[in-house]
């Protein structure tokens, strides 16, 4: 067998094992060249590459890469004198004349002792002899309809039970009916994703781009006395540029499927970037603003199988990253993003904690600089059949000089170049997957 | 580098406020916060209880140049200072650079600021507040569209007695359209090189005709503060908005008039109006401009869109603006922290939204 021949085989088989939700697929099935050109014919010659990820305008799926929560109501709670973490999430339907319905997932990726079942966990140190340490991925859905240029927020750990111009939950200057609910995260503590798709009332997406997201991660001292933080970005929109191929249940793909993709598209969606750019403070690096920085990278794959966390754990995409100093020299390192990475730049080149980081290429002591940039880049893996897209957001760190205390967060959005050749695939459950109980 | 202080008469010469909408546009790139473009804009810089850091990286495998203003819209007795100190980078393929800017970075290979100096960048003085513009040129300071530059700002102070917040924002990046297979899809023409910047969507991106403001109560409580026990908190919102067009030859301060339409989770409409900015817009939400719509009665959070009005002939009055919001969240203890954020384009020209795009231009002072 050619070599082009096994990386096909190597491919179908991975989608076949994605695909866990085909069972309503539509028996017409458009190449890619064919789907490729109507794509083109619909939006006009020249804007499809105009069109990429974008963190700045209403977009019709959108992503939040960094969730994290750890309340006084977790397991184990947050005492008196630790740190509480919650998130704020604010979605607006931008759109002031139509009500929208949205699909949410909330993806855990909390790793847990053994099994998912078992105790949360964040190094093999934390479980019991014989224990693994085992990187998790569930999704959780849910589904809730916004009235025509309704904004609301929630923390992710209280969720809404009802939304505001619910029946049940009335106000005098309601015209429209919201309806649904939000879902808080499955557990507390909780580290993931929340990803919200644009449907209409029978679960298909629709070409329509009202979302505005955004999420501010807020820490506290439990009891006062030490430093509140707060850390803000927005969400990862992808614009809805075409019905696909496909039928509701099939994915919704961002950007062209890659040559030799059998995936049928429920509909078409903006592509990932093809390269990330962070800007950041060299880690250790004293500040202008009287401050010691570090710098804290998530990043999460553009392919997503929502409805089978097992082959999603199966996915990992290698990123590729070109670290710049001020002086122009340049190193690179490789870090492998499983389901969900969250990692100070420090620890992606040495082991975790603070051991080592000295040694680090993004260490201020080997660059030689205050700031740089690295240039992130998902690799396409031999299967060709979806693509290595990756997406993410950066937090930063300020100590204070004397303790090394955290005094301030801050996050922001990555910037980007070009966008991805060969598309990404997001399979997805058709709620109610998970009902409540 | 020279230093400009002062007024001098002129007159900002043709703003013009267009509809854009020929086909193939509203395909286009437009402004953008996290793509590289050849005008960078930091809606926020200040020198004052905190300071900035500014960094500025080439994404390009080809050397490149910039000539920056900073622009302190502080305001004295009523009346914006419109102060414009200008300076020029140089940076090497993919280089990243950066500078504090109530220090500026010297050219000096020896000091303790590591890297290739980009070129002699000034300080800004005590009490700056305003915003800081980078126009990507060829060596010779003509203005280029090879959309290198991409920026960010940093914005705080740690210890020292004073507040210990930090917060983090994108530069707006407006590309330059370089040909009709650029980032202004079909319109797109090559950059004349002239000393007007036209934001037209042929030269560069135009003006998106507003943008959109996600807020918590202004005033109120924060949630996740008052979850975790806090419930003596308080969030505040402050604003820093650019008119989008300058005239940096003339030096007339760009003044425009916009409109905010807020809307909070019930459904409940209001709008504030004018709320004029002149030069540069900095407060926060509970200021009089608002005249305290962004303090909702009945709900936590909100949005709003910021945009100018729209005339007769639905033809934006007057030229949008771009800005980035920066919250304050203070709990009781009396810690707190500002985060930031890039505010969303508006891009619907379609009522009752209605951003309809709006051409302008950006007018450099003639040096060659």
């Amino acid at each position: 067998m050619a070599v082009g021949e096994e990386m096909k085989r190597a491919g179908r088989e991975r989608s076949n094992e994605m695909r866990t939700i085909n069972a309503q697929r539509s028996a017409s099935r458009l190449s890619p060249a064919i789907l490729a050109a109507s794509l083109i014919l619909a939006l006009g010659a020249g804007s499809v590459s105009a069109q990429v990820s974008s963190s700045d305008t209403a977009a019709g799926y959108v992503v939040l890469p960094k969730i994290m929560v750890h309340t006084t109501g977790g397991t184990p709670p947050v005492d008196s004198g630790g740190t509480a973490i919650d998130t704020i999430v604010q979605i607006t339907n931008v759109n002031q004349a139509t009500a929208v319905t949205v699909d949410c997932w909330w993806v855990n990726a909390n790793k847990h002792c053994g099994t998912d079942r078992g105790p949360i966990c964040t190094t093999n140190a934390d479980c019991s002899p014989g224990l693994q340490c085992v990187q998790g991925w569930i999704p959780l859905d849910f589904q809730f309809t916004l009235t025509p240029g309704q904004p609301v927020g929630f923390l992710a750990s209280n969720g809404l039970s009802a939304l505001p111009c619910d029946p049940t939950f009335p106000g005098i200057h309601c015209i429209g009916s919201a309806g649904g609910s939000v879902r808080p995260v499955p557990e507390d503590p909780f580290v993931g994703e929340l990803k919200c798709l644009e449907v209409d009332s029978d679960d298909t997406p629709i070409i329509s781009n009202d979302l505005k997201v955004e999420a501010t991660i807020v820490t506290t001292t439990v009891g006062g006395g030490v430093a509140t933080t707060a850390a803000s970005y927005n969400g990862v929109g992808f614009t809805a540029q075409a019905a696909g191929s496909g039928g509701p249940a099939d994915p919704i793909c961002l950007g062209t499927p890659p040559l030799g993709s059998t995936a049928d598209c429920a509909a078409t969606y903006a592509p990932c970037p093809n390269v990330l750019h962070l800007e950041h403070f060299f880690d250790g690096a004293t500040t202008e603003l009287g401050s010691i920085a570090s710098t804290e990278l998530t990043l999460v794959p553009c392919s997503e199988d929502l409805g089978s966390p097992a082959d999603q754990l199966d996915l990992t995409v290698t990123a590729n990253m070109l670290v710049y100093n001020e002086f122009e020299q340049r190193f690179s390192t490789n870090s492998r993003v499983q389901c969900y990475q969250s990692v100070r730049l420090s620890d992606i080149d040495t082991q975790p904690g603070v051991a080592g980081d000295q040694f680090s290429i993004f260490s201020v002591g080997v660059e030689g600089t205050i700031t740089g940039q690295t240039r992130i880049r998902g690799i396409q893996g031999p299967q060709g059949q979806l693509g290595y897209g990756l997406t993410g957001v950066a937090c930063e760190n300020h100590s204070a000089v004397a303790d090394g205390t955290v005094l301030a967060k801050t996050a922001f959005n990555l910037q980007h170049v070009g966008f991805r050749e060969d598309g990404d695939a997001v399979f997805r459950t058709q709620f109610p997957q998970n009902p409540p109980p | 580098m020279s230093t400009v202080k002062g007024l001098r008469a002129g007159v900002m010469a043709s703003i013009l406020a267009g509809v854009a909408l020929a086909a193939g546009i509203a395909q286009a790139q437009g402004f953008s916060t996290e793509r590289p473009g050849s005008i960078l804009i930091f809606p926020k810089v200040v020198n004052t209880d905190v300071n900035t850091v500014i960094q500025i990286t080439n994404t390009s495998n080809q050397l490149t140049y910039a000539h920056c203003f900073y622009v302190n819209g502080a305001t004295v007795n009523g009346q914006p200072l419109w102060q414009v100190t200008d300076f020029e980078l140089a940076l090497t393929r993919q280089q990243p650079t950066h500078w504090g800017a109530s220090t500026g970075r010297a050219v000096n290979p020896v000091d303790s600021v590591g890297g290739l100096d980009p070129g002699l960048v000034p300080p800004i003085p005590p009490g700056f507040t305003g915003y800081l513009v980078c126009v990507e040129t060829s060596v010779d300071g003509t203005p280029v569209s090879a959309n290198s530059l991409i920026g960010v700002a940093t914005v705080g102070a740690i210890g020292d007695g004073g507040p210990n917040v930090v917060s983090k924002y994108n530069a707006v990046g407006i590309p330059g359209c370089g040909s009709t297979l650029g980032p202004c899809g079909t319109d797109g023409t090559a950059n004349d090189g002239d000393n007007v910047l036209s934001l037209d969507n042929h030269e560069y991106a135009a003006c998106p005709g507003g943008v959109y403001v996600n807020f918590e109560s202004e005033g109120g409580p924060d949630p996740a503060l008052v979850n975790a026990g806090n419930t003596a908190s308080t969030v505040s919102t402050n604003l820093s908005l650019v008119p989008c067009g300058i005239d940096f030859e003339n030096l007339i301060p760009e003044t425009t008039t916009i409109a905010a339409q807020i809307r909070d989770e019930f459904e409940t409409v209001s709008s504030v109006f004018p709320i004029g900015v002149d030069c540069y817009f900095e407060d926060p939400l509970s200021a009089s401009p608002f005249g305290g719509a962004f303090t909702l009665s009945s709900s936590t959070f909100g949005t709003a869109i910021l945009r100018p009005p729209l005339g007769g002939n639905g033809v934006p009055v007057g030229v949008p603006v771009v800005g980035v919001a920066n919250v304050l969240r203070t709990a009781d203890d009396g810690s707190q922290d500002t985060a930031a954020t890039n505010l969303h384009f508006c891009t619907d020209e379609t009522a009752p939204a209605s951003c309809v795009t709006v051409n302008s231009e950006i007018r450099l002072p003639t040096f060659r």
